[in-house]
């Protein structure tokens, strides 16, 4: 036990010399104080060192303490005048005694329990009190009876058991007490014990000076007193030594009731060490009962403040902390989720359902959404609501929740943390805007491009109109007009719309500019307009509110299209609801306004030019009379219908001077209107040459020179015939065109010969014949008849071919207009010449 | 992939056993029978599905078109059955999915038998004399809730969550949030659920017809229990003692029962 007790107990010699020393200390105190000889056996102090120096030892320092007792208990005996046997006797007496008691109180728990708690105090009266010194008694009685030959077993071994368990209850209780670290108790200062101790023995002299008033009880009150007023176990112990002391002294000077029986072994002794065991015993146990009293008040102070303390986190935690039954009703809430709400803990708990602090449209979210997740996992986190405050206000809040659970297991309540997030919830709206703008914008710059694809494609004003009425609304409104001012007459607007234009509405697609429409204002005004009510288009415009209630269009906007900074059309957004426009509406609208304005530009720069190179076309192109002497024409010029480009495809049927015909188509490369201007020149050079030039190889060599000086005429392809009706003779040449094919009543025959390059490559050429009977049919064409897309030329011709058959039992008129309407259409690209020359006898005619 | 695969149509219980369909409500998926179905499965083929856009259903199956009402989940519940061959079906609906499975019997009379409508309605916005519970502005502050609650969808996961029934570990990480669909797909079912009126159809629905209301409940109340009850030519309701809008989950136990008890007699007197 070197762990506890005084420095000087650790320290191995100086212990036994002081234990030695201490020892024979009391040893002589007892002779002498006590008249231990007299007596045989008395109160013995060094019973109580030699047990508690035991007792807080380890146990092998135990052998050198027994032996440092036995050796100064016989050196002190033998100074008495002791003999053996009886010197051996008591040292056997005085180890064996504190031994036993010192063993049975450590042999459970290497440390001790204290003797200054209840539990302790039991061990230490049952094993140190009265075990040991029964052992000692014996062996002392023994020693007394047998070896000093003084007194009986009976009268000896009484006072003898009581001295030392007197002894080993007050000085080994103090020491032990004094030496275990308790932590605990409550000891005056020094002064104070010393005033106690000395009132005491003031008592003791006075209870014990007389023996015939029995007032020996006197020290008893005081001793009450300090126990219950200090609360200390040890000082409990100390004032009960010195009472022990005191009245063991006043008795052995032969003062008291006890006095008769001090000077000799009797049994007498045993109550009055008794009277002071038990004295000291009561005020122990009080003082043991003080002190776990004020202990466990102290405890239960620190434990009520440790709630208050976890009351006040619980109020002022940092988020709302709501308690629920399954039925959501509110069991508990803390300050913070009242100071958030307004709403007080007295106005909920039991009261109210945590669902009521919900807007309705939160409590649908709150039952489809929170409840079950709750339930089926035990837990929700970070959902967001808002809670109606006590003012009426949305508080935005965010929701941790966790399923409680009772002790089987089952759902018992909720737990719900709440956490104020209005500044948070603030950002995340504005994000979720600026998100939604993002994804709009995106979905709009789709719809532009997809427009501004469209809108490329598109090369009339019709194109453009279809194109933006497909796919320029939908992306914002449900109707839409595009308006047009028509490039020739400035009067008139022309109009296209994404509903028809029929009777129940406008019923025009060409209206006078001057006509008080909300198109025609913004090309006026060159302005937006927005008429947000059916009522304001009515009274502004009352001649469209009838296309307005009969389209379902309840608002409208219209924005101008401009080009070269002048208004020439408007495009109308119409809307079915009524309504201001939103700014990315407005934005569409402008941006729409602008692309088609520029393919309408472009539109109008393309048409404008078609139609001048159409118009000259027609103009360059000859007016063949369909009869001549011997031949009848047929000829027919088709403009292609999808591409809208001039084509330089040309024709010529004349009579020469001599009677001879000339018959020519040509197609020069190029399409536009130069190329008509090409076609013009090669048509004047060819009826020029033709009259000189009776040999049609000889013409085209000629016309092979002349391109050179004819602006775009390179590589045009042509074939020249010159036919001679007496002989019905065709001779002929080809400048790397499509070979005409002449058919007879006897089949077909394609005029393939005397073929060479397009003008200007090679200056090759030759010239071929081919005789053409009476009713034969000559077919002249360009490449525009035999090629389309998706088909070969050599099929194109193969088709010519086999559709030529036909013409021996059909009128040639009927049969040209039967062929142009199979090949033209949607995939005609090119325009076609088609010409069918017919030899018939004019004799035969005549008839 | 059949709509039973885009459905995620799971199978639990007795494969020869008379067949319950079970159909969640708005805001759900088919985990919330979990505690209802095992008391079916020993002597019932159980049939659960997610609703095109719930669960674990296949997201690119989603047509805004076709589900612009609730004939088109009820087409689906049709097609279902007609790929997996049910007949003498028992659907049981939640909510939004009891008028749903209501239009269903009346589009294929011949695949079902009974009907179970647990906490239904068949119209939320008050009308007239008609208490539905909800104007349409509440309906729009639902709307903002879902916002709210979505804040964290973003289009680039979509692709990852989106239509991959096949790997439904690729959803497993957000399977305990709301957030796996698209919040569009969220605010079309929320309108379809809660602007939708079939009060007209229930006197169509002439198949033995269990009505479950619960005592407390804003989103269907007591009161619309009874119009139905009223209404319907052969149903009869019963009232569970319960909080809230799913007893199937807060008191499976009476709901269990209560479905017990209609399916021995569907038709009480």
């Amino acid at each position: 036990m070197a762990r506890v007790g005084p420095g000087w107990l650790r320290r191995r010699w100086v212990s036994l010399v002081v234990v030695a020393a201490v020892y024979a200390a009391g040893s002589y105190a007892a002779f002498w104080l006590f008249r231990a000889s007299s007596a045989g056996a008395v109160f013995f102090p060094p019973a109580g060192l030699t047990l508690a120096v035991l007792t807080v030892m380890e146990r092998r320092r135990w052998p050198e303490l027994l032996a440092t007792i036995a050796v100064t208990e016989t050196l002190v005996d033998l100074s008495q005048g002791i003999r053996f046997p009886a010197v051996a006797l008591f040292a056997l007496a005085n180890t064996a005694e504190p031994m036993v008691g010192a063993w049975l109180l450590t042999r459970r728990r290497p440390a001790p329990l204290l003797p200054d708690r209840r539990r302790g105090l039991v061990d230490f009266v049952v094993a140190a009190v009265v075990a040991g010194p029964l052992v000692g008694a014996a062996i002392g009685t023994t020693a007394v009876v047998w070896g000093l030959g003084k007194g009986t077993w009976g009268s000896v071994f009484g006072p003898f058991w009581a001295g030392d368990a007197l002894a080993v209850l007050t000085i080994g209780g103090l020491l032990l007490a004094w030496w275990l670290p308790t932590g605990h108790d409550t000891m005056p200062s020094a002064p104070l014990v010393a005033g106690i101790c000395a009132t005491v023995v003031v008592l003791s002299v006075l209870g014990y000076w007389s023996a015939s008033t029995p007032l020996f009880w006197l020290p008893v009150p005081a001793l009450a007193f300090v126990a219950v007023r200090y609360g200390s176990v040890a000082l409990a112990y100390a004032v009960g030594l010195v009472a022990a002391v005191a009245a063991n002294l006043m008795s052995a000077l032969g003062y008291g009731p006890w006095a008769h029986v001090a000077s000799r072994p009797h049994f007498g002794l045993t109550t009055l060490q008794g009277f002071l065991a038990v004295s000291t015993l009561t005020a122990v146990v009080v003082a043991i009962a003080v002190s776990e009293r004020d202990e466990a008040q102290q405890r239960s102070t620190g434990e009520l403040l440790e709630r208050q303390r976890l009351q006040v986190l619980f109020d002022n935690a940092s988020c709302g902390d709501v308690t629920t039954d399954m039925r959501w009703t509110i069991s508990r809430v803390n300050e913070t989720f009242s100071k958030m709400t307004g709403h007080s803990s007295t106005s909920l708990v039991g009261a109210v359902q945590f669902s009521q602090l919900l807007p309705v449209g939160g409590r649908l979210y709150f039952e489809t959404h929170f409840a079950p997740l709750l339930r089926m996992h035990g837990h929700a986190h970070e959902i967001a609501f808002d809670v109606v405050t006590a003012s009426g206000e949305r508080l935005p809040v965010l929701i941790n929740a966790e399923l409680q659970r009772d002790a089987s297991g089952e759902p018992g309540g909720v737990r719900l943390a709440i956490f104020d997030v209005s500044e948070r919830r603030a950002y995340e709206i504005q994000i979720l805007h600026e998100r939604r703008k993002v994804e709009e914008f995106a979905r709009q710059l789709q719809q532009v491009q997809l427009l501004t694809a469209s809108l490329t494609a598109a090369s009339t004003i019709k194109d453009v109109a279809d194109a933006f009425l497909r796919d320029g609304v939908n992306p914002v409104a449900d109707q839409g007009v595009v308006a047009l001012v028509d490039y020739r007459s400035r009067a008139m607007v022309r109009t296209f719309a994404s509903f028809p234009l029929d009777e129940s509405c406008i019923g025009f697609s060409y209206l006078p500019v001057a006509m008080p429409l909300p198109v025609t204002w913004v090309i006026e005004h060159g302005d937006v307009l927005h008429l947000p009510t059916l009522e304001i288009i009515a009274e502004r415009f009352p001649a469209a509110l009838a296309t307005y209630q009969h389209t379902n269009t309840a608002s409208c906007l219209s924005v101008p299209i401009i080009v070269h900074d002048a208004p020439i059309g408007a495009l109308a957004f119409g809307f079915p609801d009524e309504g201001p426009v939103a700014d990315d509406v407005l934005a569409y609208a402008m941006t729409a306004a602008s692309l088609v304005g520029q393919a309408v530009d472009r539109a109008w720069l393309y048409e404008h030019e078609h139609d001048t190179a159409h118009t000259l076309q027609r103009a360059l192109l000859p007016r063949i009379a369909p009869e001549h002497d011997h031949l009848s024409v047929i000829a027919h010029y088709r403009p292609a219908l999808r591409n809208h480009d001039v084509g330089g495809d040309w024709y010529d049927v004349f009579a020469l001077p001599d009677g001879d015909y000339a018959i020519v188509v040509g197609d020069v490369v190029g399409h536009d209107i130069s190329a008509v201007t090409t076609m013009g020149h090669l048509q004047s050079a060819v009826r020029l040459y033709a009259i000189e030039t009776p040999d049609p190889g000889a013409l085209l060599k000629r016309l092979d020179r002349a391109v050179a000086s004819i602006p775009g005429a390179f590589c045009t392809t042509m074939f020249y015939g010159r036919f001679h009706p007496p002989t019905g003779r065709l001779t002929y040449s080809c400048a790397g065109h499509p070979p005409p094919l002449l058919v007879t009543q006897n089949g077909i025959d394609w005029l393939n010969q005397a073929r060479g390059t397009p003008l200007g490559v090679t200056p090759e050429r030759t010239t071929a014949h081919a005789d053409v009977p009476v009713g034969a049919h000559l077919l002249l064409y360009t490449d525009g008849l035999i090629e389309s897309r998706g088909t070969a030329i050599d099929d194109g011709l193969a088709r010519l071919a086999a559709d030529a058959t036909d013409l021996n039992t059909t009128d040639p008129a009927a049969w040209c207009e039967q062929i142009l309407d199979r090949r033209s259409g949607h995939d005609q690209f090119d325009d076609i010449v088609l010409l069918c020359i017919t030899r018939f006898d004019p004799t035969a005619r005549k008839d | 992939m059949s709509k039973a695969q885009q459905s995620n149509v799971q199978e639990t219980g007795r494969s020869d056993g008379p067949v319950m369909v079970f159909v969640h409500g708005y805001g759900c998926d088919q985990n919330v029978w979990r505690h209802v179905t095992p008391a079916f499965a020993g002597d019932h083929r159980i049939v659960l599905l997610d609703l095109i856009g719930s669960g674990h259903s296949d997201l690119s199956a989603y047509d805004p078109q076709r589900y612009s009402s609730l004939h088109g989940y009820a087409d689906d519940l049709v097609d279902i059955c007609k790929e997996l061959d049910l007949r003498d079906v028992t659907l049981v609906g939640h909510s939004v999915a009891a008028i749903t499975g209501a239009l269903a019997t009346m589009k294929a009379p011949d695949r079902f038998a009974r009907l179970v409508m647990v906490a239904p309605s068949p119209c939320y916005i008050n009308d007239g004399e008609y208490h539905g519970g909800f104007d349409a502005a509440d309906i729009d502050e639902l709307l903002a809730s879902i916002d709210a609650n979505y804040l964290g969808w973003s289009t680039t996961m979509a692709p990852v969550i989106m239509g991959r029934p096949d790997r439904p570990e690729l959803g497993v990480e957000l399977s305990e949030n709301f957030c796996r669909t698209d919040p569009n797909v969220a605010r079309q079912f929320a309108r379809v659920t809660f602007l939708s009126d079939h009060r007209a159809d229930l006197t169509y629905i002439t198949i033995p017809t269990l009505i479950l209301q619960c005592t407390d409940d804003i989103i269907a109340p007591v009161s619309v229990g009874d119009y139905m009850q009223h209404t319907m030519p052969n149903a009869h309701m019963v009232l569970l003692e319960a909080t809230g809008h799913c007893p199937h989950l807060s008191e499976p136990g009476q709901t269990i029962d209560a479905i017990r008890a209609f399916l021995t007699n569907p038709t009480p007197p």
